[in-house]
């Protein structure tokens, strides 16, 4: 831009032009360009209401939004992700002790054998991804694609590309880096988890939903709140009643002491966060160290290291519990955790630091070589477990 | 930097079940649109990123504290005239 100025001023380009860039990054949005390619701002009658006809919206757009998603590149890098699936052979079954025979003693007392653990390996965070449940989201996405308008959002096949296209193919350098979507969608899953019965994960933990938590940071940075300020969500969701999809029923501290976020920072980046209701700590895992200083990403905490302690003092009535909390909540950055070296990945880590955390099991075994089948897991799982159960036709 | 365009309403006279929905983005940025009550919400969703000038699926949709989902309509959700729904930013994260 500083040239581009300096340049028409001396060579006498039509200034007309500079202005007219100018006026047009007014009526943008903020947000970084090369991050969100800015459209065509379409000139409109001034004071009317568009209406929204079948027409109006033209898929004009939607086809170049898809244009990589549907090229030949693209679908080369499908192909070849089918193809590294197995090929489907029928299952053999193998059936549990209760499909054998339903009941344990002799033939005069019977009892049913109930189930009494979780499969571990159903839920071991580094496997690889089940064949069947690949070939399922990789037949949705070639279907998606297909279709004249694809899904919105976590609806479409773009989502899950984004997601599970290994590095080498992604057509930008930021293909790949996972959304809020992405996030939000692994959060409910892992959250969908915690509540089966039985559940792979101690009782007293709780995941917080990602928009949940996009809100509370935006409160924080509106208006440094104090406790009486501090909206009825936060209320609710300190219950266990908030949001809907997230409901526990549990209180935080009295049942539920260790709470899981994923949390944006500095624009660009996913750290997770454990937080320790119980001693008062933020504990923080993030994968690429270089991005954000101690002091930084201690500042980046601040939402839930000063909105916690209002919280906590607002919602405790339980006098053992109620301790004087008028100091901030310790924030603790972990610095021995397998790390993204090679970055672009920060938000599969972040994840993955989540799972294996509220799991119980250490991090070993996670690293960049294994992010590309991470990837394909997640994407598979996802899929099969929360997004697309509501019944909604594209 | 305020450009926030908000548009003056004008009352649906089409006849067939029409709805004026607002959609705000982050506080500052407004924009309203006219649609059927039995038309799917992705239409205003598309419209709405193409308004504000961002890529599609750079917005997530939300009313009354819910998730839009694409295929439901204001008739699905008992939207009335000058609801408003909150555009919130798909923020990505990578480095």
């Amino acid at each position: 831009m500083d040239g581009s100025d300096k340049k028409s001023s001396v060579d006498g380009l039509p200034i007309q032009r500079v202005i007219k860039k100018e006026k047009k990054n007014k009526k943008t949005m903020p947000v970084k360009e090369d991050e969100m390619p800015l459209k065509k701002v379409k000139t409109e009658k001034a004071f009317s209401i568009p209406e929204l006809n079948d027409q109006s919206v033209s898929s004009e757009g939607w086809e170049n939004h898809l244009n990589w998603e549907k090229s030949v590149k693209c679908r080369e890098v499908l192909e070849a992700l089918c193809s590294s699936v197995e090929p489907r052979r029928k299952r053999k079954p193998q059936l549990t002790k209760t499909q054998v025979w339903l009941y344990v003693g002799n033939s005069t007392v019977k009892r049913i054998i109930t189930a009494d653990s979780v499969s571990e390996e159903s839920f071991d965070p580094l496997s690889k991804v089940d064949p069947e449940k690949l070939q399922t989201v990789l037949d949705f996405i070639k279907s998606d694609l297909e279709k004249d308008e694809s899904g919105f959002a976590d609806r479409g096949a773009v989502f899950y590309l984004r997601l599970m296209i290994p590095r080498e193919a992604w057509p930008n350098n930021k293909y790949g880096w996972l959304h809020d979507t992405h996030m939000a969608s692994a959060m409910l899953m892992l959250h969908r988890r915690s509540m089966q019965s039985p559940s792979p994960y101690s009782p007293r933990i709780a995941f917080l939903d990602r928009w949940f938590v996009q809100s509370w940071v935006n409160d924080y940075k509106k208006s440094h709140q104090t406790p009486n300020e501090l909206s009825e969500r936060y209320s609710k969701a300190f219950n266990g009643e908030y949001p809907e999809q997230f409901v526990t029923g549990k209180k935080w501290l009295a049942d539920v002491d260790t709470l899981f976020l994923c949390h944006h920072v500095n624009g660009d980046h996913w750290v997770a966060l454990r937080i320790d209701l119980v001693k008062e700590v933020i504990h923080v895992y993030d994968c690429i160290p270089s991005v954000l200083s101690d002091k930084q990403l201690h500042e980046e905490c601040r939402p839930f290291t000063k909105m916690l302690p209002a919280l906590l003092n607002k919602m405790v009535e339980d006098p053992k519990l109620k301790t004087k909390r008028d100091k901030q909540f310790t924030y603790r950055r972990h610095k021995k955790i397998p790390k993204n070296e090679d970055p672009g990945d920060c938000g599969v880590y972040s994840l993955k630091y989540i799972e294996c955390l509220a799991l119980g099991r250490n991090f070993d075994g996670l690293s960049d070589q294994i992010i590309p089948s991470l990837r394909l897991k997640m994407g598979a799982d996802i899929y099969g477990e929360v997004a697309m159960e509501d019944g909604c036709n594209w | 930097m305020s450009a926030a365009q908000e548009d003056d309403k004008k009352p649906g006279d089409e006849g067939e079940a029409q709805i004026i929905l607002k959609v705000k983005a982050q506080d500052r940025f407004e924009a309203s649109f006219r649609m059927k009550r039995s038309a799917q919400l992705i239409k205003l969703m598309n419209a709405s990123c193409e308004r504000f000038c961002v890529d599609f699926n750079s917005f997530v949709f939300f009313f009354d504290g819910c998730r839009l989902l694409a295929g439901q309509t204001p008739d699905d959700l008992d939207m009335k005239d000058g609801d408003e729904i909150e555009a919130v930013l798909n923020l990505r994260g990578g480095p």
